[in-house]
């Protein structure tokens, strides 16, 4: 924080819970952003780090420990040094996924300023590949997804762009107090998103332009990737802050049309377009399809959008219970996870503030502060806020940003890692989901690979099928656990698992361990329908 | 508008309706001597008695605030700390005086020490409609909702005909899922006609949300005839007809929908905009003025800013702007032509005088102003722009050109500028591989635009460079044109296609039917051209003709100032 109130300073940063060794854990990758300004030094800083310690994101291997007893000992070590990894620029996010397919988990960090594809080699260290790759992208960057958006194996690259924004230029904005603040980002020209397609050969082309995306842009901040439609091909949802968001629906052939004010996903309810920072896809009420939820400013409330089958949306967050609690709450960081592994999808908000604003009486020089949300899921019908009854964890009161989700103690539950403007991560460790029987899963593609854009549909023996995405994007500018989790409740029998993957094949599992992590590789499950077979660790 | 405390120091006197909250014939109870009594030990409002209900002010952080603010809201506090400390204060009079204080501070956002005042109002008066009703409003721009209605209830308690309080509780029962509750609310504010729209707008969302679509059309069509401004209703309005599966009319709506919501005329909030002092904050309102299309409103406030800031070259502009909108050119003009005294080469100035010109019928003078514009900003998209097609318009196609070139260097999407340029290098004789080039580049951002097509299938067909090639793919975008739309332009463009590859025997047939074509839609003014056309190819003869003739007669669409003054983006409007 350079005090120079740079709208820059008040936005990241993201967090990736990734695998980069291949261990069966996950690691942490965490987003570093620094001073800004001409001529400032980290003397110059609000919030001075800690001294000697130099600016720059951060790789921590888990080392986690699993005694014969069950217990487990969570441990992380600083191996950014012996990662190579030197990701020094303005650090905004983080996206995750095997580009070249050779097994091992690479990163793409966006950056204020341009954006670096690192390469994973395999052996605990990563090369900096950007100016081969081609993927630098100068501009603002916020959140990215990977994507195989023609369906040829190789993943492409979606990268959101925010404003511009130069700092020679800084523009002085106030609240209605009078006092400077953080300008809005209408004060800005949004930019114009990326879309990156993979040659195969560790370099991408620019086909921003000929897939379509840039017909329609605003400031983007949040991006996820799913089928909305059902049609086969993944489509991308980006959270514009401040203007309408856009949906870009996969045309087949290489192109996408924005289809977000007629599906109703652009704007709410009201048709007013809101600040969307952050977003998730899932299917929340088990009826099939992927619907999608946004966070948005204080005095908005955050949006669910539910998804009709078809690809076309409807506003419910009111009728769902989600528009009260979260009014006086600008949020960032946000997935459906269930939480408490009772098979439902839960929701978990990180918020922080966005506009000093206020004349108040505290001394505090960031009075952005807001404590973060749980919501349980009624069986689908709904939401009610359980962030009083989660615990202190869910008790801090921070300015939140990134959130990435994923089980980072391998004990079946979801935990997630938060991330905070001028404040510490956090780690909230899931206590509660391990009690209910669970069903872990490893989705992966013939080579080894995560199959991203996998869906898997549990049937258990007498309820209707759960739905789960094999993702790594959504939320804010963070990258979480590709494995599917699924919560059984009280469940004892193994469910039926299908695969359907991203190349329309669909393969059946059964018998699968419950309790534990298994490994579904394509081409080794069954025709659905046919004899059980199972594969697992 | 009431002075400014900005310059005097002194809390400005009060606005008529701060006086006239309180319900008629009220008499204070005996209650009022025993808080005197209370108030006496306790001078400073920060010692409030726990007894009398009131609670301590917090005193808020005005560092960063602007000094006038800074002086305006101590002088406000001290002279309420003054009054608690006197003897014998009747309550309503303290009521009064930690209300006014509390709505200086809710003008200014510090919320904390807002609530606290209308807390200590309500106490002291608690038959006084505005406290609680302003309290209700804090909670609600806080998004503390519970809090909003609660308080919300109990303003309508004192005053339950007020109809801006039943809304604004209906629309917190609304996102507190208490349909129900919102419904009667929202019925009784439709009998109102300022607050009609808004009422109807409501119930047409309740209605969304029970996916009662006609229900929904109905109401959410009659809010947009009760305020057809109201652009941001086509959207629900859009929303209801795709329930009913009326797409076409779901997009139509789409097409028109905006960001302006239907209004709720209120003095009591209205006026907190109206307590802020300092010029931010009056910038601050004059654009929300603004946005909300009250160009008198904000008019006055870049006016009163201005008299602060007079150097302030940009609000200077906004407020040209907002006069125009507001129906006073003359004093638009006169602002714009005082910035650029200031400031002669200020882009958005000598723009939108240019602009007014063109309305006055002086082109030259037009001209003039944005070439100043661009010695302020040679890049500056709209002076190119205007320049463009003031120069297109006096037949000045070779000037035009460049200038629509570097429009589409800065707002590479703005497909008229990419029309006129391919039609100025046409008109001007450019070169045709310099035409082709920019025909290629538009086709290739969009690519179903009939004109650039027709335009490049016509060059190609004309003006064969490598002929056998150029022609083939002239008659291939001639026929695509065709099938999309059988004018006789593309009748003729087809055949002209033929007639390049030396094929008469189909050239022929073909400008026939570009004749019968011509006939049918009673196009007689390509009569001659055709007939002439033909005669060529019947003798096996090239097309005649410049093929720039054929190019369309498009002229630059007429300038619409009002568009101009409205929507052109200014970096920094003050």
């Amino acid at each position: 924080m350079s005090g120079e109130l740079y709208l820059a300073e008040i936005m990241g940063a993201g967090a990736a819970l990734f695998d980069y060794d291949n261990d069966g854990d996950l690691d942490v990758y965490l987003v570093q952003g620094g001073m800004l300004g001409p001529g400032k030094t980290l003397a110059d800083a609000v919030f001075p780090p800690p001294p000697g310690r130099d600016l720059r994101d951060r790789l921590f291997r888990n080392d986690l420990v699993v005694g014969e007893d069950g217990e487990r000992r969570l441990r992380f070590t600083d191996v950014t040094e012996a990662s190579g990894i030197r990701a020094q620029g303005y650090g905004m996010g983080v996206a995750t996924g095997d580009f070249d397919n050779d097994g091992f988990t690479d990163l793409y960090v966006t950056n204020f300023g341009g954006n670096q594809l690192l390469r994973n080699n395999g052996d605990g260290t990563f090369s900096d590949t950007t100016e081969k790759s081609g993927t630098g992208d100068p501009g603002w960057s916020v959140s990215a997804a990977f994507i195989d958006y023609d369906r040829d194996g190789w993943l492409d690259l979606y990268v959101g762009d925010y404003v511009k924004l130069d700092l020679a230029k800084q523009k002085h904005c106030y609240s209605t107090s009078s006092a400077l603040d953080y300008c809005t980002p209408l004060v800005y020209e949004p930019t114009p998103d990326r879309l990156y397609h993979n040659r195969g050969d560790g370099s991408f082309e620019d086909a921003s332009d000929s897939a379509g995306i840039t017909q329609a842009f605003g400031a983007a901040l949040g991006v996820v990737v799913a089928d909305v439609n059902g049609d086969g091909w993944p489509d991308i949802y980006v959270a514009n802050d401040a203007s309408p968001n856009q949906l870009w629906i996969n045309q087949g052939n290489g192109t996408f049309r924005d289809d977000a004010m007629m599906a109703g996903a652009a704007v709410n309810m009201g048709g007013a377009a809101e600040g969307s920072m952050g977003v998730d896809a899932a299917d929340y009420d088990s009826d099939g399809d992927v619907d999608l939820f946004t966070t948005n400013l204080t005095a908005e409330t955050n949006t669910l959008y539910v998804n009709d089958g078809q690809g076309w949306f409807e506003d419910r967050t009111i009728t769902m219970g989600l528009a009260a609690p979260s009014n006086a709450y600008t949020g960032f960081g946000t997935g459906w996870y269930d939480f408490d592994n009772d098979g439902w999808l839960d929701l978990f908000v990180a918020n922080g503030a966005v506009a000093i604003k206020a004349l108040s009486n505290t001394s505090d020089p960031f009075p952005l502060r807001q404590t973060n949300q749980l919501f349980r899921s009624e069986a689908g019908r709904g939401f009610s806020e359980v962030t009083a009854d989660a615990g202190p964890a869910l008790r801090l009161s921070e300015v939140s940003r990134g959130a990435a989700f994923g089980d980072v103690d391998n004990d079946g539950d979801t935990d997630i890692l938060v991330t905070n403007d001028s404040g510490p991560v956090h780690l909230l460790l899931n206590q509660t989901g391990s009690r209910a029987s669970w069903l872990g899963l490893r989705v992966v593609d013939a080579k080894g690979c995560d199959a991203l854009g996998a869906r898997v549909e549990i049937r258990p023996a007498s309820d209707p099928p759960l739905w789960r995405r094999v993702h790594t994007d959504g939320s804010y500018a963070s990258a979480s656990d590709p494995r599917v989790l699924v919560g059984l409740g009280t469940r004892r029998a193994s469910p039926t698992v299908l695969v359907h993957w991203p190349d329309d094949q669909v393969e059946e599992w059964r018998n699968l361990p419950l309790n534990r992590y298994s490994t579904l590789r394509q081409g080794e499950g069954d025709e659905p329908g046919s004899r059980e077979k199972g594969s697992h660790d | 508008m009431t002075e400014r405390s900005g310059t005097t120091g002194l809390v400005p006197p009060r606005p008529a309706w701060v006086r006239s909250g309180r319900r008629p014939g009220l008499r204070r109870s005996v209650a009022s001597g025993l808080l005197v009594c209370v108030l006496a030990t306790a001078p400073q409002t920060d010692a409030a008695s726990a007894n009398a209900g009131l609670i301590a002010v917090p005193v808020p952080k005005l560092a960063g605030a602007e000094e006038s603010v800074a002086r305006a809201l101590g002088a406000a506090r001290a002279q309420l700390d003054a009054l608690v400390a006197r003897d014998n204060v009747e309550p309503h009079e303290l009521a009064d005086a930690f209300g006014e204080t509390g709505l200086l501070y809710h003008a200014h956002v510090a919320f904390d020490a807002a609530e606290a005042c209308y807390q200590n109002a309500m106490v002291l008066a608690p038959d006084d409609f505005r406290w609680p009703y302003l309290l209700a409003y804090v909670h609600q721009q806080n998004g503390r909702l519970e809090q909003a209605a609660r308080y919300y209830r109990k303003a309508l308690a004192v005053q339950p005909d007020h109809l801006p309080a039943k809304l604004r509780l209906a629309e917190v029962y609304i996102e507190l899922e208490q349909l129900g509750r919102a419904e009667p609310l929202l019925e009784a504010a439709v009998s109102s006609d300022e607050l009609k729209a808004r009422a109807l707008s409501g119930l047409g969302q309740i209605a969304l949300a029970r996916r009662d679509y006609q229900r929904a059309a109905t109401l959410l069509e009659q809010a947009l005839a009760a305020a057809p401004d109201a652009s941001r209703l086509h959207y629900t309005l859009a929303m209801a007809y795709r329930g009913l599966k009326d797409l076409e009319r779901a997009r139509y709506h789409l097409e028109q929908r905006g960001e302006h919501e239907p209004e709720i005329p209120d003095a009591l909030i209205d006026g907190l905009a109206t307590l802020s002092t300092g010029p931010h904050t009056l910038y601050r309102y004059a654009m929300s003025a603004v946005r909300a299309h009250r160009y008198d409103a904000a008019a006055e406030a870049f006016s009163e800013a201005l008299e602060m800031e007079p150097d302030n070259v940009n609000a200077r502009v906004s407020l040209a702007r907002a006069l125009y909108l507001a129906g006073n050119r003359v004093a638009a003009e006169e602002s714009l032509e005082q910035v650029l005294t200031q400031s002669p080469d200020q882009p958005l100035a000598n723009l939108l005088l240019g602009v007014m010109y063109e309305q006055k019928r002086s082109p030259d003078k037009a001209i003039a102003s944005y070439r100043r514009a661009l010695q302020g900003d040679p890049a500056h998209a709209g002076a190119h722009y205007h320049l463009a097609n003031a120069l297109a318009r006096s037949g000045r196609y070779e000037a035009a050109a460049p200038h629509y070139a570097q429009t589409l260097q800065q707002a590479p999407d703005m497909l008229r500028a990419r029309t006129m340029e391919v039609i100025a290098l046409i008109r001007s004789g450019a070169p045709r591989a310099m035409i082709q080039e920019r025909l290629e580049a538009a086709r290739d951002r969009y690519p179903d635009n009939q004109l650039f097509a027709y335009c490049l299938a016509l060059l190609l067909a004309a003006s064969p460079q490598d002929s056998a090639a150029d022609a083939e793919r002239a008659l291939m975008l001639g026929m695509e044109l065709y099938e999309q739309a059988p004018v006789p332009e593309h009748a003729e463009l087809v055949a002209m296609a033929y007639a390049a590859m030396g094929k008469f025997e189909e050239a022929v047939p073909t400008m026939e039917t570009a004749l019968a074509t011509a006939a049918a839609f009673q196009a007689y003014e390509l009569v001659p051209r055709l007939e002439a056309e033909l005669k060529a190819y019947r003798q096996g003869k090239p097309t005649p003709g410049g093929w720039r003739d054929h190019s369309p007669r498009l002229e630059p669409p007429p300038t619409d100032a009002v568009a101009v003054f409205r929507d052109y983006p200014s970096d920094t409007p003050y």
